[in-house]
């Protein structure tokens, strides 16, 4: 469902490159380093995200994922910990795997999840894991997908990205960090989305463990 | 050896015990709970003050600590202290004038921009610019800081400087005194410096500190032997 | 000699404290039961709307000619104002009115059907935080507005089919008067081989200004798009008839392309049609907050009162002001109509937790609201 790299990146602090079915995702992360006046926050670690289109320039769509993500991010940094400090996160789309001019749930997911290896790769202090998956609804049956494929994803009815803050070793949804539902939907089925994306999330917690496992046991190889 | 751990996962502390935290754990200021916020190898060790946790992370931004030992490059100079640089893009150091041994007013150190330090963090606030010095502060005399003149830095991952540092069994330097002589230091902030006699010695030693870091130790003789092999015959 | 410090302890006004430290102050309001603008927890704020008289149907100086504003909407909330203004433009489709085959018409539409969002239409907004200077415009600005794109073509507001213009005939009777036809109103007298070739859409601009930002603001100013569209007339167009009969012939492909028809497409500035919504898909937006109470930040109580049990999180309707915006972090944004039917749900962690029941009751919320605000007109 979701393969990944990290460290593939030399020059900065923490990568990550991740591939969810047809969207592709390299994620940077560097910091804590030293903030330009403006961006600086006297008491906590300043965020500055920028994504970056498959192809063309970026544009609104892309500032509003930037959002979308310091969004997730916020609430997991441990930000006290590094005052007057800059964390610098960067995305390039390298495969939309989607419309562009209608869709950006799946960069979404896959810059969230990329995002997540990215910092535990630099070693910035996380407060806990956290994962995101993306969900379509199909019209007539109202079939929850998980991660849609493209044409699932403009057949149906609405889109939704669920990301959470994944806690006790993996194994409990702890909290939403972001709900983002568009299309035609009602109460009822935005609950079981919302209960069927946690349980989905945990298991990309658990894919993810895997992966920061492998990282780390490459990281002390010369200890073995 | 202790177990891996990941941000969201239970430190396994004695909830009874006082708690000496560590780098990667951190105490929630509201529910006052230590959580890990690396991931790493968890780390505990039981002493008659209480439990020391910390998790062992790999990393490549060095953040100051004190009484850490560095390698700094000068990056710009004041009225009374040098401004050093210990990682790229990093908030920069200070190191004051009088932070070395025999200091007086008169009596001003020579470094200029551009110049490696050997230094030890004597100050490391979160909130703070940090401090570096080069001098034992408690008897005011020379140990070995200052300049490093010549040599060659090699950029390496934390914990695997904090290793080289840190564990004098462990086997890299050893094998590589076998082929060459040289001098080093080793900062903890990821930087080796390395003087050898001649430029294929460094080369070779660069190599075959960047290479291990990837390698496990059982090969470093091997591949070390093959790197100075392999630099002497280019050089015929 | 030592002398002592004395030391003074320092007190606030409640408007610099609210200043200095906001999370403080609304978590003393709070916990009195009330908030700092001294609305209850789940109150909303009334809004008050009005086209403004802005666009050309309601201009009340009937120059139409020279006014563009083809739907308009003041909306009030609080000190905050938001004027949306919709104009508008005509731009020509690459495919003809009718398919060159059928086969391939029928292709189309099935394609149509399996894509649900191509059968929308959209509103290109840009909004406008004015804080009494210019320059490029602010990260809340471009978010608002890619925020209201997205929802507005997600959401199905607006059909495709009610963007398409049906194109008029001018022609000049035999007694030099000028008279225009529409197809749709003359019925089969109009010969089909006199319209032009080419298909137009009307393509839809909204320019939404806000005053006296005081809070978030993409609800207001999704209402207040959806007021202005509400209102919204397209006017009429047509092609002089001397274009219409020439017969120049096109051809599509190739390099030849660059020789087309030049139609010259006029807007009627009497005649106008409503822009036909989906009644269905229109529903209206509520923001909300949830925050945790902070039990240090209570003030101390009297020995002899009881300790009140409250819930350790509350939820804030419709959040208003600096110390709401900064203090309340998680946030729930919700467009839906008054059955209770969804078009968007974005929730921000921001952590605090953000239960199953706090999302139902929101959704409550947030569809008594839109049934209030749909009787606005």
């Amino acid at each position: 469902m979701i393969e990944a790299q990290v460290s593939v990146l030399d020059q900065v602090d923490g990568s990550a490159q991740v591939t969810c079915g047809t969207t592709s995702v390299i994620c940077s992360v560097t910091g804590p380093i030293e903030p330009k006046a403006r961006q600086e926050l006297p008491s906590q670690l300043a965020l500055e995200v920028v994504v970056r289109p498959s192809k063309g320039v970026p544009n609104t769509r892309e500032k509003l994922m930037e959002d979308q993500i310091r969004g997730v991010l916020t609430p997991v940094l441990v930000r006290y910990l590094y005052p007057r400090q800059l964390c610098q996160v960067c995305f390039q789309i390298l495969e939309s795997g989607e419309p562009e001019q209608e869709h950006s749930v799946k960069e979404l997911n896959c810059c969230i999840n990329a995002a997540y290896l990215a910092l535990i790769d630099a070693g910035i202090a996380l407060k806990s894991s956290f994962s995101s998956v993306c969900m379509a609804v199909l019209p007539q049956s109202s079939e929850i997908v998980v991660n849609p494929v493209t044409q699932q994803l403009q057949q149906s009815n609405s889109t939704h990205l669920v990301a959470i803050q994944v806690g006790q070793g993996g194994q409990k949804a702890e909290s939403v960090l972001l709900a983002e539902s568009n299309g035609s939907f009602d109460q009822q089925l935005f609950l079981d989305v919302l209960s069927t994306g946690e349980k989905e999330c945990i298991k990309v917690a658990l894919e993810l463990r895997k992966i920061v496992e492998n990282k780390i046991q490459k990281d002390f190889v010369w200890r073995g | 050896m202790g177990s891996l751990i990941i941000p969201g996962d239970e430190l396994h502390i004695n909830k009874d015990s006082s708690v000496i935290q560590g780098p990667g754990v951190y105490c929630e200021p509201k529910s006052q709970r230590f959580i890990p916020v690396n991931a790493g190898i968890e780390m505990i060790t039981d002493s008659k003050k209480g439990q020391t946790v910390y998790v062992d992370f790999n990393s490549r931004r060095y953040v100051p600590a004190l009484g850490d030992l560095v390698v700094g490059t000068i990056s710009g100079s004041f009225s009374d202290s040098y401004r050093v640089s210990l990682a790229n893009f990093s908030t920069p150091v200070t190191l004051s004038y009088m932070a070395f041994p025999n200091a007086s007013k008169k009596n001003r150190p020579t470094l200029k921009v551009g110049d490696l330090v050997y230094a030890r963090v004597s100050n490391a606030e979160k909130e703070l610019e940090a401090e570096i010095e080069c001098l034992d502060s408690t008897t005011g005399k020379d140990v070995g800081y200052g300049l490093l003149d010549g040599g060659f830095v090699v950029d390496i991952s934390l914990a695997y400087a904090r290793e080289l540092l840190f564990n004098s069994e462990f086997p890299l330097l050893h094998i590589i005194a076998k082929y060459t002589q040289f001098e080093v230091a080793i900062g903890v902030n990821g930087k080796v410096w390395i003087k050898c006699d001649d430029a294929k010695s460094t080369l070779a030693c660069y190599r075959s500190i960047v290479e291990c870091q990837s390698t496990p130790v059982g090969e470093y003789k091997r591949l070390i032997a093959a790197n100075f092999k392999e630099i002497t015959n280019a050089m015929e | 000699m030592a002398s002592s410090i004395e030391i003074h302890p320092i007190t606030f006004p409640p408007e610099v404290l609210a200043r200095i430290a906001p999370d403080l102050s609304i978590q003393r309001h709070l916990s009195l039961g009330v908030r700092p603008c001294l609305r209850q927890f789940e109150e909303f704020r009334n809004i008050e709307i009005s086209d403004g008289g802005l666009s050309r149907s309601t201009d009340l100086f009937h120059n139409s000619e020279e006014n563009n504003i083809l739907g308009s909407n003041v909306l009030r909330s609080g000190k905050t104002i938001v004027i949306t203004s919709i104009t508008g433009g005509f731009v020509e489709e690459l495919l003809p009115v009718h398919g060159i085959d059928e086969g391939e018409e029928e292709l189309r539409n099935m394609t149509m059907q399996h894509d649900r969002i191509s059968q929308f239409g959209a509103v290109y907004p840009v909004v406008e935080v004015e804080r009494g200077r210019m320059g490029a415009p602010t990260d809340e600005e471009m978010n608002l507005s890619q925020k209201i794109y997205n929802c507005i073509l997600g959401s199905g507001v607006i059909p495709k089919s009610s963007l398409n213009v049906s194109v008029g005939r001018r022609t000049t009777n035999p007694d030099k008067s000028v008279s225009i036809t529409y197809p749709d109103e003359e019925g089969p007298e109009l010969d089909q081989q006199f319209l032009p070739k080419r298909k137009w859409s009307y393509v839809l601009y909204a320019k939404i200004q806000v005053f006296s930002r005081d809070g978030p603001l993409f609800e207001l100013c999704w209402n207040s798009l959806i007021y202005a569209l509400k209102n919204t007339k397209l006017p009429r167009a047509f092609v002089d008839e001397k274009t219409t009969d020439l017969k120049i012939p096109v051809r599509v492909r190739g390099r030849s392309a660059a020789i087309r028809e030049t139609y010259d497409i006029i807007c009627d500035s009497h005649k106008s049609i409503p822009l036909v919504l989906n009644s269905k898909n229109v529903g209206f937006a509520s923001n909300f907050g949830v925050i945790d109470l902070d039990p240090e930040a209570r003030l101390p109580e009297k020995e002899d009162e009881m300790q009140v049990d409250q819930e350790d999180s509350i939820l804030l309707a419709d959040l208003q002001g600096e110390a709401e915006e900064s203090s309340v972090l998680s946030t729930l944004s919700i467009i839906s109509d008054e059955k209770g039917n969804l078009k968007h749900l974005g929730i921000i962690g921001g952590g605090s937790k953000v239960t199953t029941e706090t999302i139902r009751r929101s959704i409550l919320l947030s569809s008594k609201r839109s049934e209030d605000l749909s009787t606005k007109n």
